[in-house]
């Protein structure tokens, strides 16, 4: 063990900052709250931090960044489904009572909702890639480059996404363009 | 055909391959119902996109400060004999490590641009404390907020998740900031209720004035009035209203004031002061009115109370309470 030299630090801050919002980004649409999808990625940093960035990780560090926050936004979710089940359980109450032209809104929201369960249910490589092309907008090539793989795995991790995403929302996505004509 | 079809939905496809997707989609109308599936989770998934503005330059200042405070989880998992040599020269080198970082920290972090953050965190009771310029906070179960140990700059910003009641010391020149939800709560010294759980906030006024902004709308409340906003399909709604009852204070004042209120309010409001699921086996009572005020009861009165007010039935069974 050896402390961080004044390189290494300066190496990590701009690391840090180069990938931050992209990553707090991720992190956001798993988690969807602000706060704790910096923490997230705080500690995802402070993991590199303590290792004091291993070697290994450089050739794709994109690829490990963004696996990274998916597991540890993942891992919080898990720990915090009592909460979340008290927070839904809220919701719920609260969603009896609100008028006709809000329910329709409402409705939408809960499949909003829905996506965001399918979409967390999807593989690691899966959900990042769909990430960085849907959120980030980066081209196939550019996903490719950043994440180290084939511009062909790309393809099929996009098309595998939007497949899986279907079977899983499938019983829903009639009400959803139903809500969606009629707002 | 799946990747083909994302293809043409992100403009990754090619020209050959667009023709393709377009006579496949001709020839079946299932196919272009699949294909309009695709389209449509592919459209609603940016909603889930992160709309809010993050600097890097903050996100590392707050990164520094936990590293500081020594707020990271240990990613240690086993546990250590302290008797062996081989961790006595551990913790020695754990020493010199610790006084380098902290030499490093102290050299390289600018003392005033640093400000360490605070929390308040209710868990499974609701708690009270003060706030670093003398306000007063009263948090619900669940619910956190968190602030600068020390409001330097000309505002007092906090963020809040769940539901608190506020009384902010009087200060024209530090308006007092609220942030929840997307919603910004600014005031200059009044006191207020604001409950934010899922993707609703409800602010409630008791006293003075207090503004409510969205990112594309804002509001003036007075004393009793209140404004809910939630999240539309495309943007946030903010709604503004008068308050018709007090049953909001019950976490603070241990009351339940009902005021004509009707029944679901009062049963939302219990279920979450005795964590407890009570539902309505018919929607005709959901609506009856209820004009009473208990004040720090047992549940069970409570429960014997409405019963026989309303003359409605209560059972209890398998965890819930049912009303019918």
């Amino acid at each position: 063990m050896k402390p961080l030299s004044v390189d290494s630090e300066r190496e990590f801050e701009q690391l840090f900052k180069e990938h931050f919002k992209s990553l707090y980004a991720y992190a956001f649409t798993i988690l969807k709250n602000e706060a704790i999808a910096e923490e997230t990625v705080q500690n995802v940093f402070y993991k590199i931090w303590e290792k004091k960035v291993p070697d290994t990780i450089q050739t794709s560090l994109k690829a490990y960044l963004y696996k990274a926050v998916y597991h540890e936004s993942l891992n919080y979710l898990k720990h915090q489904k009592i909460k979340a089940r008290y927070q839904l359980h809220v919701m719920h109450q609260s969603k009896n009572h609100i008028d006709q032209a809000a329910s329709r809104k409402i409705l939408v929201k809960e499949l909003e909702e829905k996506l965001r369960d399918a979409m967390n249910a999807l593989p690691q490589q899966c959900r990042t890639i769909f990430q960085l092309s849907r959120f980030e907008g980066l081209k196939y090539q550019e996903i490719a480059n950043q994440l180290g793989i084939s511009v062909k795995t790309v393809e099929n991790q996009m098309g595998k996404a939007l497949k899986q995403l279907r079977i899983k929302l499938i019983d829903y996505l009639p009400i959803f363009m139903l809500a969606l004509f009629y707002i | 055909m799946d990747d083909l079809l994302v293809k043409h939905l992100t403009g990754e496809a090619t020209e050959a391959e667009v023709l393709q997707v377009e006579q496949w989609l001709a020839n079946d109308e299932v196919n272009k119902q699949y294909f309009d599936h695709f389209k449509l989770i592919w459209e609603e998934s940016v909603q889930l996109a992160s709309v809010t503005q993050v600097d890097e330059q903050g996100a590392w200042d707050r990164f520094q400060n936990r590293v500081q405070e020594g707020k990271f989880p240990s990613t240690k998992t086993r546990v250590w004999s302290m008797n062996t040599p081989l961790m006595r020269a551990a913790i020695v080198t754990g020493l010199i490590v610790g006084i380098a970082a902290l030499t490093f920290f102290l050299f390289h972090n600018n003392p005033g641009t640093v400000v360490s953050m605070a929390t308040i965190q209710a868990t499974d009771a609701v708690k009270a404390d003060s706030l670093p310029d003398g306000s007063e906070v009263t948090l619900n179960k669940h619910s956190q907020v968190s602030f600068p140990e020390k409001f330097t700059g000309n505002r007092r910003v906090l963020q809040l998740n769940g539901e608190a009641f506020f009384h902010v010391k009087p200060n024209k020149n530090k308006p007092f900031e609220v942030h929840t939800n997307n919603v910004t709560i600014t005031v200059v010294g009044t006191s207020f209720n604001v409950r934010s759980r899922g993707d609703t906030t409800e602010i409630i006024v008791e006293t003075g004035i207090v503004e409510v902004a969205t990112e594309k709308q804002t509001v003036l409340l007075k004393a009793g009035q209140k404004a809910i906003t939630g999240i539309g399909i495309t943007e946030a709604i903010l709604q503004k209203q008068e308050n018709t009852d007090q049953l909001y204070n019950y976490y603070r004042s241990r009351k339940f004031v009902c005021d004509g209120t009707p029944l679901w309010k009062l049963v939302e409001k219990l279920n979450e002061a005795y964590d407890v699921q009570i539902v309505f086996a018919n929607d005709a009572i959901r609506n009856k009115p209820l004009t009473t005020t208990f004040d720090n009861e047992p549940l069970d009165n409570i429960l014997a109370i409405i019963k026989s007010t309303l003359n409605i039935s209560v059972a209890k069974e398998k965890g819930k309470i049912i009303l019918r």
